[in-house]
């Protein structure tokens, strides 16, 4: 397991997150272009190559240019699991 | 101090005797909360480069960085200092790029604070990763100028706050900097970003290989900073420096280099009671690393009792490369370390 995935917890709950494999990363995007998610400040989600899920898959926090983006207002949240 | 009572009803050695009875009278500890992990940052992606004089350190990429940083604050280690290895193309005479809002080590800090957001990141307020000569301020004349180096101080000060530094920390030497630094981030809005003053920093043969990590050393070449580092046959000189800048305004005052100024630390910290930050530079690092690599010393526990030094010198906080490999340390045997 990466260090990473062992240590990262979701800053809100503290519990702990799943980071998303490939067939997850990819109905994150399908729900993402569906409309069923938004970035919770209401900026424009960016471009991503990874994500943690939480608080059942209804909270993402995207991994942007490698770097995983755990600032709350920037997370994104979902109407649903993707 | 109380009398010591006299031999052989006082031995000092009872307790000495357990590890228990140590551990109840240890004076001075150690903890992962002690440290700031300095991390050098260079352009790529997803690689870091090795230092070849700073064995165990690596030039990493800014999400490498990143990532290194969410690893070091799950650990227990509050803050991050990030020092960029600026490309030798982008380097010039007056180190503009030091000023630019999306320069390395401003991209660094946003990427850290977006992977831990709690975490504190310290920035260095200098020229010398941005200049072609490797001076930490302008030259005119052959000659490092204090007060038109001070001006550009302040502006990467703000640019450096603006990208979410927490604490700026001035490592130039140039005199009145804290207050004008002090004044400009106020004025920018950034009243609550701290100052830790690098205030008695002295010009020392022991930055060698830092200077080799970010690649300043054949920028500097035969030049020397000895117009503005101090000297260290200094003490007196010291103690006027960290007055200044408590007067000033610093929140935070340094020493630098750390093991062979402990005098400096302790002096500084009974007479101002400021926080009080040692820098174990990289010469430092690099003498224990080397020889453990030789067999000569035991690494885990020179590094840990050089730490425990600097605490029992007075220093509240130090900055070590060594600080992600000491807070696994303290993780798993956080007891009889030294």
């Amino acid at each position: 397991m990466d260090f990473l995935d062992a240590v990262l917890a979701c800053p809100e709950t503290r519990t702990p997150l799943e980071r998303a494999d490939e067939a997850s990363l990819a109905a994150l995007r399908r729900a993402l272009e569906a409309g069923r998610g938004r970035r919770k400040d209401g900026q424009p989600i960016p471009s991503f190559d990874g994500a943690f899920f939480a608080q059942g898959r209804r909270v993402v926090y995207l991994v942007e240019e490698g770097v995983p983006n755990f600032v709350l207002a920037e997370r994104v949240e979902l109407d649903g699991p993707p | 101090m109380n009398d010591p009572g006299a031999f052989p009803r006082t031995r000092l050695r009872r307790n000495r005797r357990d590890a228990w009875s140590r551990r109840l009278v240890r004076e001075n500890h150690l903890s992962a909360s002690d440290l700031v992990w300095p991390i050098f940052v260079r352009e790529g992606v997803d690689d870091e480069t090795p230092v070849a004089a700073m064995p165990g350190v690596s030039r990493l990429t800014i999400d490498r960085a990143a990532r290194a940083a969410v690893e070091a604050w799950s650990l227990g280690i509050p803050a991050v200092a990030l020092f960029p290895v600026i490309d030798p193309a982008l380097k010039t005479p007056d180190g503009e790029l030091a000023t630019d809002p999306d320069n390395l080590v401003c991209r660094a800090v946003r990427a850290v604070k977006r992977a831990v957001p709690e975490m504190g990141i310290v920035c260095d307020v200098a020229l010398d990763p941005f200049t072609t000569h490797g001076q930490d301020g302008l030259v005119r004349e052959d000659y490092v100028v204090n007060d038109e180096t001070v001006d550009v101080l302040c502006a990467q000060a703000v640019v450096q706050a603006r990208a979410g530094c927490d604490v700026v920390a001035p490592s130039d030497m140039m005199d009145g900097r804290i207050g004008r630094i002090r004044d400009a981030l106020d004025a920018a809005g950034f009243a609550h970003v701290r100052i830790l003053s690098y205030a008695a920093k002295y010009a020392s043969a022991f930055y060698g290989p830092f200077r080799d990590a970010v690649g300043s050393k054949a920028n500097l070449g035969r030049g020397d900073k000895r117009t503005y580092q101090m000297d260290p046959a200094n003490l007196d000189e010291a103690m006027r420096e960290v007055a200044l800048d408590v007067a000033e305004g610093a929140d935070m005052v340094m020493v630098k280099p750390g093991m062979p100024y402990l005098d400096v630390i302790r002096r500084v910290k009974d007479t101002f009671g400021m926080p009080t930050f040692a820098y174990q530079v990289s010469g430092e690092y690099t003498m224990m690393r080397a020889a453990s690599q030789q067999g000569w010393l035991d690494w885990d526990r020179a590094i840990v009792e050089s730490l425990v030094a600097f605490r029992r010198a007075g220093a509240d906080a130090v900055l070590t490369y060594a600080a992600v490999e000491v807070a696994r340390m303290l993780a798993a045997q956080p007891f009889e370390r030294t």
